[in-house]
């Protein structure tokens, strides 16, 4: 019996025949479900200023330079440690073909944007890279990174929006986290934030929650 | 994953390489192959200075394209171009290469700019031309001394800095409070450092600094068969401000000339 394929190529996965829009199908879903109950969170302040709330079950990432700062999110260290080697090797390309001050916001996310996509992309890689970052840099956009190479470049001073979200694919957590970050601290209050971050971890069974300042 | 990364890497910020137009002009050179190409210096008939002043950075230059020891090609030559919205660059040597670096500057700053908003820092800039000169040198046209130029590179930051780089065709640079190139560097170089404490203190207004420019080609010119006579061809100069790139209109340069040469001569 032949099975009609979706797309051209064909391999054989535990027995069972898939095409190659299909395998790439479960290589995201599976990295979704890898990000499920990870997230960064940047809750947004009046006037223009915010913080970040991060959350999961490996401890997040920070990297910054005079022009950006990133947070990154991954399911695993291993994968977070790559994700750090990432902006490294891009910082180091840019510092001994330009220079240290040209290490930008937008360079870095230019990169890894192509370079997840990438990862995803190709098929001769069998899991993809499970990592999101949250960029911030000094004009004040918030850049993210979405482990599938996707971009979402926000402005703080003209936008309505009060929450920026990366991670959390799990539509059930998420749901559950945004009602509950609608009563997040609305000031620069670190006892009030850590106490809130505190009912997050217990909330939601997760066993790193923290906050950041930009 | 490190064959992916510098694979991504490498199509997005490529090396500056010998490109086609690099090795055409490599074997094209009639000077390379000769023995004593190790002890050549680069024909610079030309005084191109720069100095930071109260409110940014003037260049200068004098105006004559020399052909060898006896002829001009040109007394009307521009020697100061715009690379980008605050960054200028003054070049002595080849009047190719010179053409050939300002375009590749001009080039990768544009290309930066769109890619990614932001205009690339002097110094980046600089590497950039340097690492040029340097894979020139190595993978080109190994027997010559690279691209036979001397550039001042001179612009504002990001952060708001001024600063200015002298760079060789070899791939040396250096970073400079003044400096000067070409063939009249040693009589300019005298005037500026008369003014030296003035140069480093950035307390010269717009007015004296003219003045201490024109005075410095006016003594190149006077000595050095590759630079012109201020007499005869009134000099460029042009400022970089926080405001940007401004050429200084030759009368007002010209009025300049007629108060140095009521002293001088």
């Amino acid at each position: 019996m032949t099975k009609k394929r979706m797309v051209g190529t064909v391999s054989k996965m535990s027995g069972f025949s898939y095409g190659f829009f299909e395998e790439f199908i479960m290589k995201k879903t599976e990295a979704e479900q890898r990000l499920a109950r990870v997230f960064t969170v940047f809750i947004k302040l009046v006037p223009n200023s915010g913080y970040f709330i991060c959350g999961g079950n490996v401890p997040f990432s920070q990297f910054s330079n005079s022009n950006f700062g990133c947070i990154i999110i991954g399911s695993s260290l291993v994968e977070i440690n790559q994700g750090e080697d990432l902006i490294r090797r891009v910082g180091s390309r840019i510092n001994t073909m330009f220079s240290e001050k040209d290490f930008h916001s937008t360079v870095v996310m230019d990169f890894l944007s192509r370079y997840l996509k990438a990862n995803l992309q190709n098929m001769k890689i069998p899991q993809a890279l499970a990592i999101e970052f949250f960029i911030t840099d000094i004009l004040g956009n918030l850049l993210r990174v979405h482990f599938h190479g996707d971009i979402e470049i926000d402005s703080v001073d003209s936008t309505d929006k009060d929450i920026f979200m990366t991670g959390g694919y799990d539509e059930k957590f998420r749901e559950n986290l945004l009602r509950e970050l609608k009563k997040a601290p609305q000031t620069i209050d670190k006892e009030k934030m850590t106490e809130f971050a505190k009912g997050i971890k217990s909330k939601f069974r997760l066993s790193h929650v923290g906050f950041v300042l930009p | 994953m490190s064959d992916l990364a510098d694979k991504i890497l490498d199509s997005v910020f490529p090396r500056p390489s010998p490109s086609t137009r690099l090795s055409i002009r490599g074997r094209g050179t009639t000077s390379a192959r000769s023995d004593d190409t190790k002890d050549k210096l680069p024909h610079t008939g030309t005084t191109v200075l720069a100095f930071k002043y109260k409110n940014g950075i003037m260049f200068a230059a004098d105006r004559k394209t020399s052909g060898g020891y006896f002829s001009i090609f040109s007394l009307e030559a521009i020697k100061i171009e715009q690379i980008a919205p605050r960054t200028v660059v003054g070049c002595a040597g080849l009047v190719a290469d010179s053409q050939f670096i300002k375009e590749v500057l001009e080039e990768t700053n544009s290309g930066f700019n769109s890619r990614y908003g932001f205009t690339l820092s002097v110094e980046g800039q600089v590497n950039y031309l340097v690492n040029l000169c340097r894979n020139f040198r190595f993978y080109v046209d190994p027997l010559s001394m690279g691209l036979e130029i001397q550039a001042v590179i001179g612009g504002m930051d990001f952060s708001g800095d001024f600063e200015i780089f002298e760079i060789s065709g070899e791939g040396s640079f250096y970073k400079k409070d003044f400096t000067v190139v070409g063939s009249g560097t040693d009589h300019a170089m005298g005037v500026l450092k008369e003014n030296r404490k003035n140069l480093i203190g950035r307390s010269l207004n717009l007015r004296e600094s003219m003045l201490v420019a024109v005075k410095a080609i006016y003594r190149a010119g006077e000595a050095d068969s590759g630079t012109s006579d201020i007499r005869v061809a009134t000099p460029n100069i042009a400022v970089i401000t926080k405001s940007g790139v401004k050429f200084i209109k030759t009368e007002n340069v010209k009025k300049v000339v007629d108060r140095v040469l009521e002293k001088e001569v």
